[in-house]
């Protein structure tokens, strides 16, 4: 048991090797993981699990690898789904009352994939309700603690991803990225996280908050972890028209180390020293520094409309929530008043009942935007500078290949420091939403600590170019190590 | 004409909603069936289960592109798809899937025909010859979009079997394209005129059936009166018309309502209406101030809807021929008149029979006759369609073809017809299996005109003496004689080559 409890905290290439070498079999890999869940319930990080399931689908996993026929790199290999995230026969609640007793009948794309290739799915990850905060505290399940702080939030909302990642529950887990969803926990807690380019991952099962900002994307405990899961869960889709039928490509052999010859842009609009705190400026300029050493060039970028857009995202992004949550409704699945007295009863009972305070806030945003008389103020002013911030990228990397900035102006935050402040809340996805709003790859790893707790490095790529990111972040890796460092034991 | 006083006149334009012949839903793979039973043509993205997503069926889009061409109208090479948000519980996502903005089909129009000076109510039957020619009228059509059909909400407590209403989402994804006219017309008569062409070119293209009855084609009516040279009153929308009675009923109440109310000193505001036809009135259902507002947004879930020229010209050159020009081809090849081609290319399937039933007897101006007259009569006696009849159009060939022959007269035809209609069968066969094959040869005629001459040497004599007029009495006497078998023209010649030498 030792044996696999201390696998689980390496990355997959051990994990691989430990597997196809007999030295430790995928029913042992589960069982460690599962018993980390539920050693660690009260970091709240997990929500659900399926061991019985699990168990047996790793048995069988055992069997395939014993016979040499190991599906993927991930064939038994334990994996957590955001609870957004459907599979059948599995409750997805996205943390929300309104589906507390909601069970998919149907499997996710990247369900599919995943188990095709293997990967065994011992439960789901907690996150903040409908994907919508940035804390994992908006949750039914109980806000999600920061396993290197238990007393800080862990990020959201794909809280529970990253702290099951970096608690050494699972090596990789899955999360969703809508505005920084994915890379702001993976920062907050000392991972990395990959949101893919828009319509690199298929969203079929995926629970939409916003749909044209939504993508899942995996969390690892290195560059190439997520590299190898992005090539199992990637690809085209006949069932999500917005995937882009582009040939996934073989990301993991790319990793070559090399950063020579490279340029790298410096947004100025990322880098004030305002409202930023100084550790993380530091670690990121340290990062920066070492990737010159090591034969990058740097040259200053500039993304004008970058001041725009945190109110365009929470435009865009809540009026196509009101409409995305409208399904909610009592009447077919998921929570239904009791007794109601008529129709109108029914559906304001069912959805008051149902959905938390954040919820209802960006529901409510997102009507009055897309309301009579306020549509081109805010919806469709939100879409012109939606384009604007697009083509503030496309000039940036004209003259660079790949953009970096801090994950996010400062560290995890203290659990309940900004559940009173929404609009401080929202202000922790400055750098993060402009990536979704022009549907670019984003990733953040770990770049060092600041007061004991882990700083996110953005690394940002052209539109369908995850390749550069993945090779300069892994690179990054091979040049330091704060990949490896580990939340203090305790947690 | 009208029911409104000589100065006023209706200013009426159609909004049509027609399901499309598809095998699967507009966004689902769930089949398109009916009579099913309740929920159970329903997918995962019919029921908006979290997580699904809309995949736009193409043979739609097909279909779309063909009724564009149909009605002469432009079919954009982009479209959007909107999202048209309300609660209600059939509507399982709480948006219908529509098109706002940017539709799939604008600016076309179509001709109908009205009758100049049709009187009061227009219903009786039309006198051959007497017919005033109809004048063609183009009515233009706005746009034609493609959208999602919404499920059906029970309240029926007998079929609830409670007080609680149920619903069938069955019907929830069906596609549909509406089609919005312009306010070009202007009397119940010329709306209903507008449905059955529009009625009849969706058939022909295949793009929809088209039935009222299974709800397959939906009719709203936007009505205003004005002063004749006035600028355009304001409308009212009667919603749900399910039949082309129902329709041209409900805007000569709505009319008669309207001028009610302006002759009142009142005036007409701005509302949707209900129809109620056993009252045969409108009623406001709700003001427009009242109205939702549906916070239309471009479906992100969906990207535009792209069509290349060259899917638009594969679609033209495989398009079916119109009813227009159908009709002008009969006139010209057949020879047929002006309204025996119209009547022949009311429907495809008509027509298609008639060209079956020439080809077997290479009569067009008798098949012409046969199938106006009598196949017609037969069918609004069965109240059924023509694919219901036992007869087929090479039977009815065949029997034409055998009166033209000479082999069978216009009566003994008229004889086996019926039999024909209700059970089928070989026309020829049947004339030898019933002795009826037509007396032509010249000794059995001549035996008969003989003995009618001897049996009536008065009228014979009449004859003789220069007057016509009791030829056809004699004429009648043969055929009698003859059991209706004598061929008509060989018993006229020989008559009167026995009488006048």
């Amino acid at each position: 048991m030792g044996q696999a409890e201390d696998l689980l905290a390496k990355g997959l290439a051990d994990q691989r090797a430990a597997l196809d070498g007999g030295d430790v079999s995928a029913s042992a890999l589960v069982d460690a993981s599962l018993a980390r869940i539920e050693a660690t319930a009260s970091l709240s990080a997990v929500v659900s699990t399926r061991p019985d399931a699990a168990r047996a689908e790793a048995e069988a996993a055992a069997q395939r690898i014993a016979e040499g026929g190991a599906r993927s790199v991930l064939d038994g290999v334990p994996i957590l789904l955001k609870d957004n995230i459907v599979q059948a026969g599995e409750p997805a609640t996205c943390a929300s009352r309104i589906l507390e007793n909601f069970v998919s009948p149907y499997d996710a794309t990247v369900t599919e994939k995943l188990q095709a290739a293997g990967a065994i799915i011992v439960g789901r990850a907690n996150m903040d309700e409908f994907a919508m905060g940035s804390s994992t505290e908006n949750t039914i399940y109980g806000a999600a603690h920061n396993p290197w702080d238990p007393t800080k939030a862990c990020g959201g909302s794909s809280g529970g991803s990253a702290a099951a990642v970096a608690a050494g529950l699972v090596p990789v887990a899955l999360g969703s990225d809508t505005g920084g969803s994915i890379r702001q926990p993976a920062g907050c807690c000392g991972v990395v996280g990959l949101k893919p380019t828009y319509g690199r991952v298929s969203r079929w099962g995926l629970v939409a908050f916003a749909s044209s900002l939504d993508q899942i994307g995996p969390f690892g405990r290195s560059v190439a972890d997520c590299a190898a899961t992005l090539e199992v869960i990637a690809g085209y889709d006949e069932r999500d028209s917005t995937s882009v039928p582009e040939d996934v490509p073989k990301w993991t052999a790319a990793l070559d180390g090399e950063v020579a010859g490279l340029t790298i842009g410096l947004p100025e609009e990322y880098f004030v020293e305002e409202g930023v705190d100084p550790g993380v400026l530091a670690r990121v300029r340290e990062a920066i520094g070492e990737l010159e050493s090591a034969g990058a060039k740097t040259v200053p970028v500039s993304l004008p409309h970058t001041e725009h857009a945190i109110a365009t995202y929470y435009v865009i992004a809540t009026a196509e929530a009101s409409s995305n949550l409208a399904r909610f409704d009592g009447v077919r699945y998921g929570r239904r008043a009791d007794r109601p007295e008529d129709l109108q009863d029914l559906y304001m009972r069912s959805r008051s009942e149902g959905f938390g305070p954040e919820v209802k806030r960006r529901i409510l945003l997102g009507t009055y935007v897309l309301s009579a008389g306020y549509y081109d103020a805010y919806y469709g002013k939100a879409q012109r500078v939606r384009t604007l911030i697009r083509r503030d990228f496309d000039r940036a990397f004209a003259s660079c290949d790949l953009i970096v900035t801090p994950t996010m102006p400062e560290t995890a935050f203290g659990l309940g420091e900004k559940s009173d402040d929404p609009l401080s809340m929202y202000l922790s996805d400055v750098y993060t939403t402009s990536v979704n709003l022009a549907g670019l790859p984003g990733l953040s790893m770990p770049c060092g600590l600041s007061n004991g707790m882990p700083v996110g490095l953005q690394l940002i790529g052209k539109p369908l170019d995850e390749a550069t990111i993945l090779r300069v972040g892994d690179a990054f890796e091979r040049l330091t190590d704060h990949h490896s460092l580990r939340p203090p034991e305790g947690a | 004409m009208s029911v409104l006083p000589d100065d006023y006149e209706m200013v009426i334009g159609l909004e049509v909603h027609t399901h499309l012949k598809t095998a699967s839903k507009l966004f689902s793979p769930a089949p398109v069936r009916y009579g099913e039973e309740p929920n159970h043509s329903v997918h995962p993205i019919d029921l908006a289960l979290p997580g699904v997503l809309p995949v736009l069926n193409e043979r739609v889009v097909e279909l779309a592109i063909r009724l564009g061409l149909a009605i002469h109208a432009t079919v954009n090479e982009q479209s959007i798809f909107a999202r048209k948000n309300y609660f209600y519980p059939d509507l399982p996502k709480g948006y219908q899937i529509s098109q706002f903005e940017e539709p799939v089909v604008s600016d076309g129009w179509l001709d109908i025909e009205v009758e100049p000076e049709a009187e009061g109510g227009g219903k009786g039957k039309k006198k051959k010859g007497a017919a005033p020619e109809p004048v063609r009228k183009r009515i233009g059509i706005t746009r034609a979009h493609i959208e999602e059909d919404a499920g059906k909400s029970i309240h029926d407590v007998a079929i609830a079997g409670s007080e609680d209403s149920c619903i069938d989402l069955n019907r929830a994804g069906v596609p549909l394209l509406e089609i919005v006219s312009e306010p070009d017309l202007r009397s119940p008569q010329e709306a209903s005129a507008y449905l059955r062409a529009l009625r009849s070119i969706l058939r022909y293209i295949g793009v929809s059936d088209a039935d009222m009855e299974k709800g397959q084609f939906r009719c709203d009516a936007n009505v205003s009166i004005r002063k004749k040279g006035a600028e355009f009153g304001t409308r009212t929308e009667t919603k749900n018309l399910n039949s082309f009675t129902h329709v041209e009923d409900a805007i000569e109440a709505e009319a008669i309502r309207q001028l009610e109310l302006i002759e009142d000193g009142g005036e007409v505001v701005q509302a949707t209406m209900g129809y109620d036809p056993e009252r045969r009135r409108t009623h406001v259902q709700r003001l427009k101030e009242n109205s939702d507002d549906y916070r239309y947004f471009p479906d992100p879930d969906l990207i535009p809807l792209r069509i290349p020229a060259e899917k638009i010209e594969a679609v033209r050159v495989a398009l079916p021929e119109l009813p227009e020009e159908k009709r002008a081809r009969f006139e010209s090849e057949y020879a047929l008149s002006a309204y025996d081609a119209g009547v022949l290319t009311a429907s495809r399937t008509l027509a298609d029979f008639f060209e079956e039933t020439v080809k077997g007897c290479g009569a067009p101006k008798a098949a012409a006759n046969w199938i106006t007259r009598d196949v017609l009569r037969e069918l609004k006696e069965r109240e059924c369609e023509i694919e219901d009849l036992a007869l087929t159009p090479a039977a009815l060939g065949q029997l034409i073809g055998l009166v033209e022959e000479g082999r069978l007269t216009q009566k003994s035809a008229a004889q086996l017809f019926p039999d024909l209609v209700a059970n089928g069968g070989d026309p020829e066969a049947m004339m030898v299996e019933r002795g009826l094959e037509a007396v032509s040869d010249a000794g059995a005629i001549e035996g008969f005109v003989d003995e009618v001459i001897a049996a009536n040497p008065d009228v014979v004599q009449q004859v003789r003496d220069g007057d016509d007029k009791p030829l056809n009495f004699l004429m009648g006497q043969v055929m009698k004689a003859s059991q209706g078998k004598a061929e008509p023209g060989q018993v006229r010649k020989a008559l009167a080559e026995k009488i006048r030498g």
